[in-house]
């Protein structure tokens, strides 16, 4: 796994390195960025870390850029910081998904709080991710009658009821019920369905 | 009724509104009757009113008696008559013959006519004249001319009274034709009728040819008809003595242009008129008769002679009385003149006298005369003086080209000249005494006099100073206080070495006050404009708030980038500190790079507090291009490091005296300068030019750089907007707000290449 990387895209070039000074300060790496194309052309999605955009910029502004990035990752973090801020601009940038909305002049404490959140953030989204993936592995060893009744089970349908929707007698259900739960390694009902939650199966 | 009635009336009804005829009336005699005579004379009247616009003619017919008593009463215009009535009517009224009728019969015309006294052919014993004595004759009536006084002239003349010497004389009256068939009838032995009546008789077959014979019988040549006597002019129409020339020339006229078969010449029995006839022959006969006008000379007597020659006798009488008068009268006259010449010596002793008299009172007069004219003449040359002193003053107040200050040194100049001083000077009064604020010519005098002039601090009125020689002011000065909005606030004085000099007159007098009254009217204009300066000043500075107002949140950002900053190094350098073996040297820099931002801040704020507070500038001229010369000793280091050359090639020759604050305009060069320095590659060039123009001092920055790098050139104005990394965007802003407080401008232009920034502002009044 990559070292999670704070990317801060900021005009004003004393601001960004104050930052990059204060961000290296809990040894985080800083990667400084005068213009939002130019971030998104070095940036590559999935790497972990977090964005702290400044709204206020020329070419392109913060919320734009924002938005843009959105489209080609959405699940790195980005922190809005602005220097006047009005709550229009605020709610905007929440609907976009922003990790945060921060005002300057900040606390650097909260600004360096926020950033960790972001990334921790941004790591667990990321493994809940690779976990899902796995999970969905171990659910495509079974077989399709097993997935069937799996699947009628999720549902909350009793033996009687699956037997009877799939013209299979009550005894074979039982069967398949044991082998799924065997090959996924579960005891009861309830681990199945929490699982199958995490590998994110739809229920139908 | 003839077609001229009918016009005439047509013409009358057509004027009868417009005009009223005046009625003129003509007398006829009617020796046969009112009828006849209207029957005769009618057409004649009708021709004239026709002829004659305006005048209605009317004939009166009247008799013998009538018609004189008509004439004398002044009732009738004219007269219409024979002639011996004619002749009687001009003798006693001053009738007078306008035209003589031409009659006709027998197929001839003739002005003239006379009586034929007819006795039966077969009466032998009837020869001539001589045969009547005794004999009985019959005429037309006493008074009739042709019908018996014509025959009367010839009985008389061989010697036969008809009153007397004949047996019976009877008188008809009219038709004659009675008479000649009396005669044919032997009632009468001889009759009396006018020429012509017995040549018709027989043409009308009334009397049968050569039955009658004619007495006396003449013969005159071209005269056909039968005739006893002399011819005499046919009737007269004459004019009476009232009626007027023109009116009688207009009647005449016409008369005399009556055609001869006009209605009217033929109802008069004639063939109209001619020019008056001599009508004397009918006085002789009224004088051998001694009847009409000549009836006095029946009788001679003393009394006729008197009436004969009576003016005569008076005059010699007189004459002899004159001559006595005047012997008597020469001789007292001789006395007199002796008398007079010696009177006349006394007065001429006396006239001398009195011409001596007279001569010195005139030379005196004269002399009091010359004086007067000298004085007219001083007076008109001093009325011309001020004529020319108004006019020069409305000169100068009216020139559109002249400031406030320019006006007043001319106005303090033209006072100063005509009342021939040295100095004029203007003095604002002040709590705590008064203060020179203009003037004009020797300012020496101005300390000299300045003892004197708190002494007029109090009038109101015109100031006339003419101190004796040693005392403690020893100028001549004439003054008058300068009221603004009605109060005292200024002295207008003119001062001039003490020499011979004539009191100020009235003129004078009117031309101080009227000086000071402008003065005075200029400065509450002064003070209304300076006022509304303030308050302009005041509206930019209320304005610069609202734009401070507007760009609240770009200040947010601006001041919160290098605070945040601050913050941001100094956080992060705490951190490093804390580590177990700090990196002290980052550290530093981290506190160095803090002290920037707070420093960037502080620039921030102080700029702004300058651009808030960028107030009403100091008012002073200066020279501009030494402004500019300490602008370049400020920068040219600057220029140096980045090898960019400043060029005042194009800067105007001579000095530039511009009015305004030196100080707040040097910031606004150095700031176009450096501008221009940091835009420039290494190598290039800035130039600084300038020039003067209406008014105006223009002032250009331009370099060789990369341009504006904006479409909208007002966006470089803004505050905070700038297209330098490090800018602040505050230095154009400022800059704009110090020319415009100036009353000028600052503008931008794209130069290709680089860019040119260009300001105006007010040239000093002394350039």
């Amino acid at each position: 796994m990559h070292e999670p990387v704070v990317y801060v895209v900021d005009d004003d070039q004393m601001v960004r390195e104050s930052l990059e000074w204060l961000l290296q300060s809990v040894k985080l790496p800083v990667r400084l960025y005068e213009q939002g194309m130019a971030f998104l052309e070095d940036y590559t999605p999935g790497t972990p870390g977090c964005v702290v955009l400044d709204v206020r910029m020329p070419g392109i502004n913060g919320m734009d850029l924002h938005r843009m990035l959105r489209e080609r990752d959405p699940d790195i973090p980005v922190i809005i910081v602005t220097g006047h801020a009005d709550v229009p601009m605020a709610i905007r940038a929440m609907k976009n998904s922003a990790f945060d909305f921060i005002e300057k002049p900040y606390n650097d404490q909260h600004m360096l709080e926020r950033v960790q959140a972001a990334i921790s953030h941004h790591r667990d989204v990321q493994s809940q991710k690779e976990e899902s993936v796995l999970l969905s592995e171990r659910f495509d060893e079974l077989t399709p009658r097993e997935t069937q009744v799996m699947q009628a089970v999720l549902r909350g349908h009793a033996n009687k009821r699956i037997a009877a929707d799939l013209g299979i007698s009550i005894k074979t259900v039982e069967l398949h019920r044991t082998h799924v739960m065997s090959k996924l390694g579960l005891r009861t009902a309830t681990e199945l369905v929490r699982l199958a939650i995490k590998a994110g199966i739809e229920t139908p | 009724m003839t077609l001229r009635k009918f016009w005439s009336i047509l013409l009358m009804c057509a004027l009868a509104p417009t005009a009223l005829a005046e009625t003129v009336y003509i007398g006829a005699l009617a020796y046969r009757g009112a009828d006849e005579a209207l029957a005769r004379w009618s057409e004649t009247a009708e021709y004239l009113s026709w002829r004659i616009p305006g005048y209605e003619f009317v004939i009166r017919p009247l008799d013998l008696t009538s018609l004189r008593d008509a004439v004398a009463a002044g009732e009738v215009h004219f007269v219409l008559t024979n002639p011996g009535h004619y002749v009687m009517l001009e003798a006693e009224h001053g009738a007078t013959r306008i035209v003589t009728l031409q009659a006709l019969y027998g197929g001839k015309v003739y002005t003239r006519f006379g009586a034929a006294i007819l006795a039966r052919a077969d009466r032998d014993d009837l020869k001539t004249l001589q045969d009547l004595r005794g004999k009985s004759l019959m005429a037309v009536a006493e008074q009739a001319f042709g019908g018996f006084q014509m025959a009367w002239r010839e009985l008389a003349a061989v010697g036969i009274d008809p009153f007397k010497d004949l047996r019976g004389l009877r008188f008809a009256g009219f038709p004659q034709d009675d008479i000649v068939q009396a005669v044919l009838d032997g009632e009468v032995d001889a009759g009396v009728v006018r020429s012509g009546i017995l040549e018709r008789m027989v043409a009308e077959g009334k009397v049968p040819p050569n039955r009658l014979k004619v007495l006396n019988h003449q013969h005159v040549a071209g005269f056909e008809p039968a005739l006893s006597t002399r011819l005499y002019p046919e009737w007269p129409m004459a004019k009476v003595r009232h009626t007027s020339e023109r009116l009688a020339k207009q009647v005449a006229q016409a008369l005399l242009a009556m055609p001869a078969d006009d209605e009217a010449a033929i109802t008069s029995r004639g063939t109209g008129w001619t020019i008056p006839l001599d009508y004397s022959p009918v006085h002789e006969l009224m004088r051998e008769l001694r009847i009409g006008p000549y009836e006095y000379l029946g009788q001679v007597s003393w009394r006729d002679v008197l009436r004969e020659y009576g003016v005569i006798v008076v005059l010699t009488f007189a004459l002899v009385l004159v001559l006595a008068a005047a012997t008597a009268w020469i001789g007292h006259t001789n006395r007199r003149l002796a008398h007079s010449q010696a009177q006349l010596a006394r007065h001429r002793d006396t006239l001398e006298q009195e011409v001596g008299r007279r001569t010195r009172e005139l030379r005196r007069v004269n002399v009091a005369l010359e004086r007067d004219i000298g004085a007219r003449r001083r007076a008109e040359a001093s009325l011309h003086r001020s004529a020319m002193a108004l006019q020069r003053l409305y000169e100068i107040s009216v020139a559109p080209d002249l400031s406030h200050e320019q006006k007043l040194t001319r106005l303090l100049r033209l006072g100063r000249e005509h009342f021939d001083m040295e100095s004029a000077l203007l003095h604002r009064i002040t709590d705590t005494g008064l203060q020179l604020c203009a003037s004009d010519g020797d300012l020496g005098q101005a300390k000299a006099v300045a003892g004197c002039l708190p002494r007029m601090g109090s009038d109101v009125g015109p100031i006339e100073i003419h101190p004796p020689p040693g005392g403690r002011c020893a100028h001549y000065l004439v003054g008058f206080p300068v009221l603004v909005d009605g109060e005292r606030r200024c002295l207008l004085a003119f001062v001039g070495h003490l020499r011979e000099r004539q009191p100020l007159e009235a003129l004078d007098r009117e031309l101080l006050r009227l000086m000071a009254q402008w003065i005075g009217a200029e400065m509450a204009r002064q003070n209304a404009e300076d006022e509304r300066d303030r308050h302009r000043a005041h509206l930019a500075k209320v304005g610069r708030l609202t734009t401070l107002g507007e760009m609240a949140s770009g200040l947010a950002h601006e001041i919160n980038q290098p605070l945040t900053a601050a913050a941001n190094f100094t956080s992060g350098s705490l951190r490093r500190l804390q580590e177990d073996q700090p990196d002290l040297d980052g550290v530093r820099t981290g506190m160095g790079k803090a002290l920037q931002g707070v420093q960037r801040a502080t620039d921030i704020i102080r700029h702004l507090r300058d651009f808030v507070t960028t107030g009403v500038p100091e008012r002073e001229p200066f020279d501009l291009h030494a402004s500019v010369q300490r602008v370049l000793d400020l920068v040219s280091p600057e220029a140096r490091r980045a090898d960019v050359a400043l060029d005042t090639g194009e800067l105007a020759r001579g000095g530039i005296r511009v009015v305004g604050d030196s100080i707040q305009i040097e910031q606004v060069i150095m700031n176009l300068v450096r501008n221009a320095v940091e835009a420039s590659p290494a190598g290039g060039t800035v130039c600084i030019g300038s020039a003067r123009e209406a008014g105006l001092a223009r002032l250009w920055v331009s370099d060789s750089g990369g341009g504006l790098g904006v479409d909208d050139e007002e966006r470089l104005f803004d505050p905070f907007y700038s297209t330098k990394a490090d800018g602040m965007g505050l230095g154009l802003a400022i800059s704009r707000n110090i020319i415009e407080a100036h009353g000028g401008r600052l503008t931008a232009r794209q130069n290709n290449p680089g860019a040119c920034f260009v300001f105006e502002i007010a040239l000093s009044e002394e350039s």
